[in-house]
């Protein structure tokens, strides 16, 4: 079978076993004179009338049935994207931490800061704007501060979501307002990297003092 | 005298026997009156809708009531550890047997009391089982503690309940979570209708838009755009507003952002359609134009388009 | 002719005249500084027709690598060497405009392909044949090429 095909088997097996989901399938198509490893969109409301009688008599809670039938008729519709067979990683309160000492340790925080966006079922684009918050504030810490450190870590609740801690012993700054507000305006410097990681993230915060180093915690959840 | 004398002495052996009588019956008047007393104490016990017992250690009963008469026998088979598999006193799984210690006449024994506490009992009478709310005591003597007093209260009905209000809760957040699901993609498709993408030519792309833009639908409408000009290597992309009567500057920024972007992954926008007010907005923005054609309406982009395509065509 | 130059670092190729740089691996500030000497010596060569750089392995781009992108297609510009950014992820470049950084006086095309055809468009002597596409608002007024044609 195809992905077309695919899509819909995904989609009954949330509500039947595999056995039941497959047989109707396939029974289904043959009816519809279909072939599973051709499927198009455009076939599917065919397929899906022909899988009617079968799920009215396998799903006997009307409210179930209902959901099932529109899921399965969303599937007609270009560009609605597939639904995900695996569920995400279930959450687990640790996180992890980064020791930032040497320039690679940049790469290394971002990359696990995106996997761990991906596993927490982040869209591509949010997992691109995590990891890029991660460098910026990574790259801030090696280059002003020399060292320091990234934790990441999962946000349980009602709401699902990632956040990082950057936390240097560095200069600090000594006008965070300042900085943060874009009146001085330094294209490409500490700054603007964290002008540029506000405007990516949902919660920003910045605990800094000359002297005693420098503390930005940012949190990014799922949209 | 001997007459006399015996006379008096069946006199005082009367009298006795007149005292001993009335001892007598004052004792079985007495009796009697203890017995009534017992048989409404047990009349009284036996209505208890509640099971009340006394037992010995052994958990054998010295006085039971109505209800308790059916469970005690349970009670002492539990004790020993006699009852077969499936009776007895277990944990609120129904399934696991509670271990011997914790059972009512063992705690009360090592000197605890128990208050009230729910138990799921089987036993022969019931094999289907039954919670029980379980009070025990300690029955003590001058001896020691000779045995427990006990009482049972039955609250199945009010566990049936709890169970179905819990099944019930189960089932409504599992619909919630499958209705918000459905809705979610839901709005998908309703995004994908009514903001199509349209492949009008080849390499060129078309996104009319209609009506009120908000920021959620703009973020992923850029994300389909820019999706669908890698997936079609299209070089143009024409953003028609003319269904836009009026814009906040938001939006407009949002736009803009699109432009740029569409840029950035090497395709280029071509605005059409602005009408007066949108294009007073953009012009407040201070939008730099620069290099981003903006044509009257479709036809006109479509065309100006066509003419790139065909002039880069002749250099190659 | 094809050339590969230094294996450790990222690989500059030559195809027709044109050198092409792809990266796939993770971009770290000592490869991209690596990566501006490379050029500039290749640049300094004098014949090289164009520059194209192929960023479509390329899954975050922040600040620094972004600025230093852009300054090694100017200082190739500079050195005559015309330069052309190619295969932009849309996820980076939606959260590059979300960030509000941009590639000003960089010139951008969907791929390779379009990339060298480009490159073929804007001859040596700077000037354009027909449209450049992708073109910058700073390089717009430039005297060497015509402008656009606005309906």
């Amino acid at each position: 079978m195809n992905e077309i095909a695919g899509e819909i088997l995904a989609i009954l097996r949330r509500y039947l076993s595999e056995p039941t989901s497959r047989s109707l399938l396939t029974s289904a198509a043959r009816r519809a004179n279909l072939r599973l490893e051709t499927l198009t969109r455009g076939d599917v409301p065919q397929l899906v009338a022909q899988l009617g009688p079968g799920l009215n008599i396998f799903l006997q809670e009307p409210e179930k049935l209902q959901n099932c039938k529109s899921l399965l008729a969303l599937v007609a519709v270009e560009n609605v994207p597939p639904m995900p067979v695996e569920q995400p990683v279930e959450s687990r309160p640790d996180g992890i931490s980064v020791p930032i000492r040497a320039e690679h340790d940049i790469v290394r925080a971002r990359t696990l800061g995106k996997d761990m966006a991906k596993q927490l079922g982040f869209s591509e684009v949010v997992q691109t704007k995590v990891a890029t918050a991660v460098s910026e504030l990574a790259r801030n810490i090696f280059q002003y501060a020399g060292t320091g450190e990234i934790r990441i870590r999962r946000i349980e609740g009602k709401r699902r979501g990632i956040e990082v801690v950057a936390r240097d012993q560095g200069p600090g700054i000594s006008d965070p307002a300042l900085i943060l507000s874009g009146a001085y305006r330094s294209k490409w410097g500490m700054g603007a990297g964290l002008r540029g990681t506000k405007r990516l993230v949902d919660e920003f915060e910045l605990d800094t003092h000359p002297g005693l180093g420098t503390t930005v915690r940012i949190r990014k959840y799922s949209e | 005298m001997e007459e006399g004398a015996q006379g008096s002495e069946i006199e005082r052996l009367r009298a006795e026997v007149d005292a001993l009588k009335r001892q007598l019956e004052a004792r079985e008047r007495s009796e009697a009156t203890l017995q009534a007393e017992i048989k409404l104490m047990r009349s009284a016990l036996d209505h208890l809708p509640v099971a009340v017992a006394l037992v010995d250690r052994a958990g054998q009963p010295l006085l039971a009531n109505e209800q308790a008469r059916k469970i005690t026998s349970t009670f002492a088979e539990a004790s020993k550890g006699d009852l077969p598999v499936g009776l007895g006193f277990f944990e609120s799984d129904k399934v696991t047997p509670k271990a011997p210690d914790e059972l009512p006449l063992a705690r009360v024994l090592s000197g605890d009391v128990v208050r009230g506490e729910e138990m799921f009992l089987r036993d022969r009478e019931h094999p289907e089982g039954q919670w029980f709310e379980i009070h025990a005591a300690p029955a003590r003597d001058e001896s020691g503690t000779v045995g427990a007093v006990t009482m049972f209260i039955d609250c199945q009905a009010r566990k049936s309940l709890e169970e179905q209000v819990a099944a019930r809760n189960q089932e409504l957040v599992a619909s919630e979570t499958e209705k918000t699901e459905l809705i979610s993609r839901l709005k998908m498709a309703v995004q994908e209708l009514s903001t199509p993408i349209l492949e009008l030519w080849e390499d060129v792309l078309a996104l009319p838009v209609i009506g009120v833009v908000d920021s959620g639908r703009s973020a992923e409408m850029m994300e389909r755009l820019l999706d669908e000009v890698v997936r079609s290597q299209a070089r143009f992309v024409i953003i028609d507003l003319t269904g836009v009567e009026v814009i906040d500057t938001r939006t407009a920024d949002h736009f803009m952002k699109l432009v740029k972007a569409v840029g950035l992954i090497g395709a280029r926008c071509v605005l059409t359609g602005i009408r007066p007010a949108v294009a007073q907005t953009l012009v407040d923005l201070d939008v730099d134009f620069g290099s981003l054609a903006t044509l009257r309406n479709l036809k006109h982009g479509l065309r100006q388009c066509q003419r790139w395509l065909d002039a880069e065509d002749a250099n190659l | 002719m094809v050339m590969m130059m230094e294996t450790q670092r990222i690989p500059i190729v030559r195809l027709s005249g044109k050198l092409i740089v792809s990266i796939q691996t993770a971009l770290s500030d000592t490869v991209v500084d690596r990566l501006q000497q490379d050029v500039a010596a290749a640049c300094e060569r004098g014949d090289a027709r164009g520059l194209v750089v192929d960023v479509s392995g390329v899954d975050v781009l922040d600040s620094y690598i972004t600025r230093s992108l852009r300054d090694l297609a100017v200082m190739a510009r500079l050195m005559g060497v015309e330069t052309v950014v190619c295969g932009l992820r849309p996820a980076v470049a939606m959260t590059l405009v979300e960030m509000g950084m941009e590639l000003p006086g960089v010139r951008t095309a969907l791929n390779l392909d379009r990339a060298l055809a480009l490159l073929d468009s804007l001859q040596p002597e700077g000037r354009v044949r027909g449209k450049a596409y992708g073109l910058p608002a700073e390089l717009a007024g430039d005297e060497d090429e015509e402008g656009e044609e606005e309906a």
